[in-house]
């Protein structure tokens, strides 16, 4: 087989497929910004080029979600991610044309695949990390084993696991070698929450310790400037960043306002120029002020009651059957998501192009409302009295999906129509994380967020033995049908194996699914050439201020 | 011998009326604040015949609206009736306000009396205890409770009645020490008058006033805690119509629908001022240090 056939097969196998055209494109011309607008052929893009860019300036922008930490290989908040994409670079990123999600090359220059277990990639000459440091082959070997070594305890360890090693060809050339072919490396590389492929500096690593989180040291647009706890996090242009003429700001405010009202109203007054999120309650205010604009779409996510499998009452399949379709989905959409969200049949969300059923709603497969069902199940179930199951819930704002205890409330009518009479523990956020994690509860709420491929929206999550199996569902046939998906590069063998895997899961009901929502950024009208990416993120390479 | 008796319930009624309720009739701020407070009482005792519907009731068709004909204080973002919230939510504030005091009192009088009465390697023991919990400000002290308690209305009263406990056995060992050397209690012991006895007719009626002046006073700083405690997400469990969960609750639509963080906020504010007055008014009544200026 010739190179290029592996990568087409690779390409189809991947939930939003790239655009080879613009590909081969980028690979010919270098890496000029002309060839970043063709390579993306959106017309976003091209608005935003028609007016001259204006040069200077300082972006403030409110923060509402958290920031952990902002080291990319240990984060697991969007918050930190969003941030994160200002300041470090992958060996792909994720771009955007404003109907697919696609991978295109970043510190590669070149992306080749010489069998379909091995990945090679050509670095860009002359990157240089922000304390002047060569980003070269040898970095890129190293912060990829950085992730993958498990005495250093990364949370995305995972999405190595199938890597064999990483070869330095030459000072740019770099080869990963898998164990068998990986579907999902190009997502596992820039997925929003992992970023497992982003490149760190090894000096800067070494100096700092574990306090690299705190300052960061990457290749990306903008240096890392200050970090004023609870306060605000700034960054400042990077003079030598190797998209020519890139960034426009001179630098950015990030302003850490936890409380969401305050940072709304901040907005709506135009103290500030941009808001990270927003919640779901304040759309329709911020989208009726003219000097504001509102980017936000249904991402690849999907909030969710977990129930555990482990324990009684949910040990039974039949009454997880039941609080499946006696959940009044249209209701939480309103009442949850203010109307910004669009029901869940299955966890495979809209922006995986490739493998979300347009058509679910009328094919009868997933979960949905039907109380008749719930009733039959209800009456099937093992405990037929009432059952007072522990529901736990911590507070916070549902900007960006399940959290708070905004869906429990919602649930409580409806779930006592059948019988069920959760008896919610309100719990500190730390406590609540806890006890979700050993396994200590019989319902929960949440959101897996930012996917952009089935396999991190149903493997890590339902898999047995799997990190975020928290309610402990096993099922063999699930197990074997999504491991088989994740070495399957033949597109329409991969989603029917999806297909048949979701369905399992639906059925065994370990979850009931709920909605797949809209994530919000908000800019004030002065703020130009900023491309939007429903992945979460948040990325000022090209915007400017007017 | 009959009259005797006739004459010393009565002689005792006019005592207790001249010691006790002449004082407080004449604090006119006090009278406002009881009057305040007798209608919490009412409509907290007759909640469930005042409200006109259920306060764990959502109607989702009905959320975020103002106040109405069918919904007379408005909804909150589930649709529930603020107005039947409100009333229960009274009858919530005002039993852990008052049970938490209570209980504070209860644990505390007994830790002041026994240090106090019994001096020594006991009183020393109990004081270093007691030092401790006041060590930390009722709120953090609270906090701490709750996070090892867990949550729910029962945890709360706990909470917050050991954070009251520290106040009242300080205060109440500082009295009794001043008491127990006194000539009367000296000769009940001399005349053979057993210890509990003595305790009971003769040491804690000249330590009871301070007491309830600080009772009285702790009520209101008890609700305001209570309050903070549910608004911070660490006190009662939602769905429970407390001020506090509502306050908090509403703070999300405080641009759109300022009624739902109002109308509990209000009352609160209204209800501690009245607890206030009145807990003022009890201490210029009963404090021997403003007894003479009243």
């Amino acid at each position: 087989m010739s190179e290029q056939s592996h990568k087409d097969k690779l390409a189809e196998a991947l939930a939003a497929r790239m655009n080879r055209r613009g590909f081969m494109k980028l690979m010919g011309s270098g890496a000029g910004l002309a060839a970043g607008s063709t390579l993306m052929g959106s017309a976003l893009v091209q608005n935003a080029m028609a007016a001259a860019p204006k040069r200077g300036g300082t972006i403030k922008l409110a923060w509402v979600d958290a920031v952990d930490t902002l080291d990319p290989h240990f984060t697991s908040s969007l918050g930190s991610v969003k941030i994160l994409n200002n300041v470090f670079n992958g060996l792909l990123k994720v771009a955007y044309d404003g109907k697919k999600v696609s991978f295109v090359p970043d510190l590669a220059e070149k992306w080749e695949m010489p069998d379909d277990k091995t990945h090679v990639f050509k670095l860009r000459k002359g990157v240089k990390f922000h304390n002047g440091d060569p980003c070269d082959a040898e970095a890129v070997k190293w912060s990829l084993e950085r992730v993958k070594n498990p005495a250093n305890g990364s949370p995305h360890a995972w999405k190595f696991d199938q890597l064999a090693g990483v070869d330095v060809i030459d000072d740019h050339t770099v080869r990963m070698r898998f164990n068998k072919p990986y579907a999902f490396l190009p997502v596992a590389l820039t997925g929003s929450t992992g970023r497992a492929g982003t490149i760190v500096s090894k000096r800067a690593v070494e100096q700092y310790g574990k306090a690299f989180g705190r300052n960061p040291v990457g290749t990306g647009p903008f240096k890392f400037a200050g970090w004023r706890e609870n306060e605000s996090i700034t960054l400042e242009r990077n003079p030598d960043y190797f998209e020519p003429g890139l960034p426009y700001l001179d630098g950015v405010q990030i302003l850490l306002i936890k409380e969401p009202t305050a940072a709304v109203a901040a907005m709506m007054a135009g103290q500030v120029d941009g808001m990270s999120l927003s919640p779901f309650q304040f759309i329709p205010q911020l989208k009726a002020n003219p000097n504001l604009k509102v980017y936000g779409e249904v991402e690849g996510n999907y909030s969710y009651v977990g129930m555990n499998n482990r324990r009684a009452p949910f040990d039974d399949p039949m009454l997880r059957k039941a609080v499946a379709f006696a959940i009044d989905r249209s209701a939480i959409i309103k009442q949850g998501y203010f109307g910004e969200a669009i029901p869940a049949y299955t966890p495979i969300s809209p922006p995986m192009t490739d493998f979300y059923d347009k058509n679910i709603a009328r094919s009868g497969r997933g979960q949905y409302f039907d109380l008749k069902k719930a009733m039959e199940y209800r009456k099937k179930s093992k405990v037929q009295g009432e059952v007072n199951p522990v529901y736990i819930v911590a507070q916070g704002f549902t900007g960006s999906g399940g959290s708070g205890t905004r869906n429990s409330q919602l649930l409580l009518p409806m779930l006592e129509k059948i019988g069920i009479k959760p008896k919610i523990e309100l719990l500190d956020r730390a406590v609540w994380t806890k006890r979700r994690n050993s396994g200590d509860f019989d319902m929960y709420d949440e959101a897996w967020i930012a996917d952009l491929d089935p396999d991190e929206t149903l493997y890590p999550e339902w898999h047995s033995g799997q990190s975020w199996d928290f309610v402990g569902y096993n099922s063999p046939e699930f197990d074997k049908l999504v491991s088989d998906a994740e070495d399957t590069l033949n597109q329409a063998v991969r989603k029917k194996l999806y297909y048949k895997a979701e369905d399992i899961l639906m059925a065994d009901a370990p979850l009931a699914v709920l909605a797949h929502m809209k994530v919000f950024k908000i800019l004030h009208k002065r703020v130009q050439g900023f491309q939007y990416i429903p992945v979460d993120l948040l990325n000022l390479h090209s915007v400017w201020l007017s | 011998m009959s009259e005797a008796m006739n004459i010393a319930p009565l002689a005792r009624g006019s005592q207790w009326k001249q010691r006790f309720l002449q004082p407080l009739l004449r604090q006119r701020s006090a009278m406002a604040g009881l009057a305040i407070l007798a209608i919490y009482v009412v409509a907290a005792v007759c909640a469930p015949w005042l409200a006109t519907h259920d306060p764990t009731a959502q109607d989702l068709m009905a959320a975020l609206q103002g106040p109405s004909a069918a919904h007379w204080l408005g909804t909150d973002s589930y649709g529930q009736d603020l107005y039947s919230r409100l009333l229960y939510g009274a009858q919530l504030a005002l039993i852990i306000g008052f049970a938490s005091v209570a209980l504070g009192l209860v644990v505390g009088v007994a830790i002041g009396l026994a240090a106090g009465l019994m001096g020594g390697r006991t009183e020393w023991v109990l004081m270093r205890i007691v030092d401790g919990l006041l060590a930390f400000p009722e709120l953090i002290l609270a906090m701490a409770f709750m996070a090892v308690l867990g949550l729910g209305t029962e945890n709360v009263v706990y909470a917050l009645a050991l954070s009251f406990v520290g106040p009242f056995a300080r205060m109440t060992r500082g009295d009794v020490l001043q008491v127990k050397n006194q000539p009367y209690i000296e000769a009940a012991r001399l005349m053979g008058v057993g210890t509990a006895a003595v305790i009971w007719r003769h040491v804690l009626p000249n330590v009871v006033s301070p007491i309830l002046v600080q009772a009285g006073m702790r009520i209101s700083i008890a609700i305001l805690l209570e309050s903070g405690l549910s608004f911070l997400g660490i006190g009662v469990v939602p769905p429970t119509p407390d001020w506090g969960l509502m306050i908090a609750e509403g703070r999300a639509f405080i641009t759109m629908a300022p009624w739902i963080s109002g109308v509990p906020g209000v009352a609160l504010a209204i209800l501690l001022v009245a607890l206030n007055l009145l807990g003022d008014g009890l201490r210029d009544a009963f404090d021997p240090t403003t007894q003479k200026d009243a």
